[in-house]
């Protein structure tokens, strides 16, 4: 439970070095920090309702979160991508992905965590984290990769996706098993840590103006 | 999600852990290729821009070394030619002419009058080899037509010339620059190829001019070409590619199909030079 509240607490390092530190002026960063700042709020309100109202309602509103941070994080990807055709891409997906997901929590219950909504959820992440990588070498903007924060606040999302992946693909069938939760926890906590300190990373970080030379 | 169903509960925790672990090294694996991927592209496109800078600046001390050339050889015409010629025309014309005899000022008069004519030859002939009359009269045509005249004059060597399609003329200063270009390569054609004809012909296409030399000599590809260019020594060849650059155009060097013939095409693009 402690490791649990030590990996909502790492939200906390991002938010407020945004709110004190950082200005507004980086459209990649804000997105960042708006995402975690709604994934506070979210677990804030979740145990609202579960203490105030019933463990059900809190269920439903957690449930209500999978399509809100699906739009955050392609609106991240959505500004970090130079090509316009990755960009138009992400347009489609969405819509897709939320009709699935309306589709997949009627038909199955809020109580119960829905692995494979969150499975495609995550294959989809990867998937424009991995079409970034690939939009970075097409069409090149900066001389190296690494001194702009899109590049952090993808690695973060990447890294968290990948490493999650197994752990949310199993919860669903293997909630029962001893141990399982344990584990969940474990992989879940540090790589939600290791998010945040790249989300850090990602707004201190200051945008080195490093063009590609041009050899045309 | 049937699939996903467990069957032995132990395997889970191992799937787990082996497949996270999989997948983080996965990721940083690409991450890291990534970066040092990128790196190795930009480090090459830095070496590509220093190779072109280092190709400009050698374009660059061509052209001023040949504008050197140039002037030096203006400044020993002048010197050696005209100084010595005025110089004369002074002595005749000196202050004790007066002092002579009817005669002897006639004489000195008509020497000084020839002389005089003979300079304005001299600077006339130093204007000719600065820009041709004929082109400035006449045009590329013309220039090239008695550029070959002239070669043809020499025995050695038969070169003709045949432009299809010239009417309207361009601007001095391009039919110049290809015709510098002409001239240079046909002094490698006679200095270097032991060609026993070249023959220059002339195309034009809606978006382009064709300008196309060959020869039955020993001459060079585009590889040798770029090679050579590319060399301190490789003067007239800088220069060529330098006015090639000014005209926006392509020059290609190559050998006919046949292995008879090597042939120089000039592409020049209309548009750039209307």
């Amino acid at each position: 439970m402690y490791i649990e509240d030590i990996g909502r607490l790492s939200f906390l390092i991002p938010v407020l070095y945004f709110l004190f530190k950082r200005k507004l002026n980086e459209k990649t960063v804000q997105v960042i920090f708006y995402y975690t700042a709604f994934y506070i709020i979210q677990e804030v309100v979740y145990y609202a309702i579960k203490f105030y109202y019933s463990t059900y309602w809190g269920y439903v509103f957690n449930l209500m979160f999978v399509p809100v941070e699906f739009i955050l994080i392609t609106s991240f990807f959505r500004h970090v991508y130079n090509s316009e055709r990755f960009k138009g891409f992400i347009t489609i997906i969405r819509p897709i992905f939320i009709l699935f997901w309306l589709v997949n929590s009627l038909i199955s219950s809020p109580e119960v965590f829905n692995s494979l909504t969150i499975t495609v959820e995550s294959l989809i992440i990867l998937f424009f984290s991995i079409l970034y990588f690939y939009d970075q070498m097409q069409f090149p903007k900066h001389a190296f990769i690494y001194t702009q924060p899109a590049f952090w606040g993808v690695i973060g999302f990447f890294i968290f996706t990948a490493g999650t992946f197994f752990v949310f693909l199993y919860r669903q069938s293997s909630s029962g098993i001893d141990g399982f939760i344990d584990q969940y926890i474990f992989i879940h906590v540090a790589l939600l840590i290791t998010r945040n300190i790249f989300f850090l990373i990602a707004m201190l970080i200051k945008p080195v103006s490093s063009t590609i030379p041009d050899v045309t | 999600m049937f699939f996903l169903q467990v069957t032995n509960p132990n395997n889970v925790t191992y799937v787990v852990y082996f497949g996270t672990f999989g997948m983080l090294l996965l990721a940083i694996g690409l991450i890291v290729f990534i970066v040092f991927h990128q790196r190795k592209v930009i480090y090459f496109q830095l070496r590509m821009k220093k190779m072109q800078e280092d190709q400009q600046q050698m374009m660059l001390q061509a052209s001023i070394q040949s504008q050197e050339e140039e002037r030096q050889r203006i400044a020993a015409d002048l010197h050696d030619d005209a100084g010595p010629l005025l110089a004369t025309v002074r002595l005749y014309l000196n202050e004790n002419l007066i002092h002579q005899d009817q005669g002897t000022q006639l004489q000195s008069i008509y020497n000084a009058k020839q002389i005089i004519d003979d300079t304005i030859q001299l600077i006339r002939n130093m204007s000719h080899s600065l820009i041709p009359p004929t082109l400035k009269n006449f045009g590329l045509e013309s220039a090239v037509n008695d550029m070959f005249q002239k070669i043809n004059g020499s025995g050695s060597i038969s070169a003709s010339a045949r432009f299809h399609d010239y009417k309207r003329r361009l601007k001095l200063e391009y039919e110049l620059s290809i015709f510098r270009v002409l001239q240079e390569l046909v002094n490698n054609t006679l200095k270097h190829s032991h060609a026993s004809f070249i023959h220059l012909t002339q195309n034009k296409t809606e978006q382009h001019i064709y300008i196309r030399m060959h020869h039955d000599g020993e001459g060079m590809t585009q590889t040798e070409y770029e090679k050579l260019r590319d060399t301190p020594h490789g003067m007239g060849l800088k220069n060529i590619h330098s006015r090639v650059k000014i005209l926006n155009s392509k020059i290609l060097f190559e050998k006919d199909s046949s292995n008879t013939y090597y042939k120089v095409t000039i592409e020049i693009p209309i548009d750039a030079i209307l």
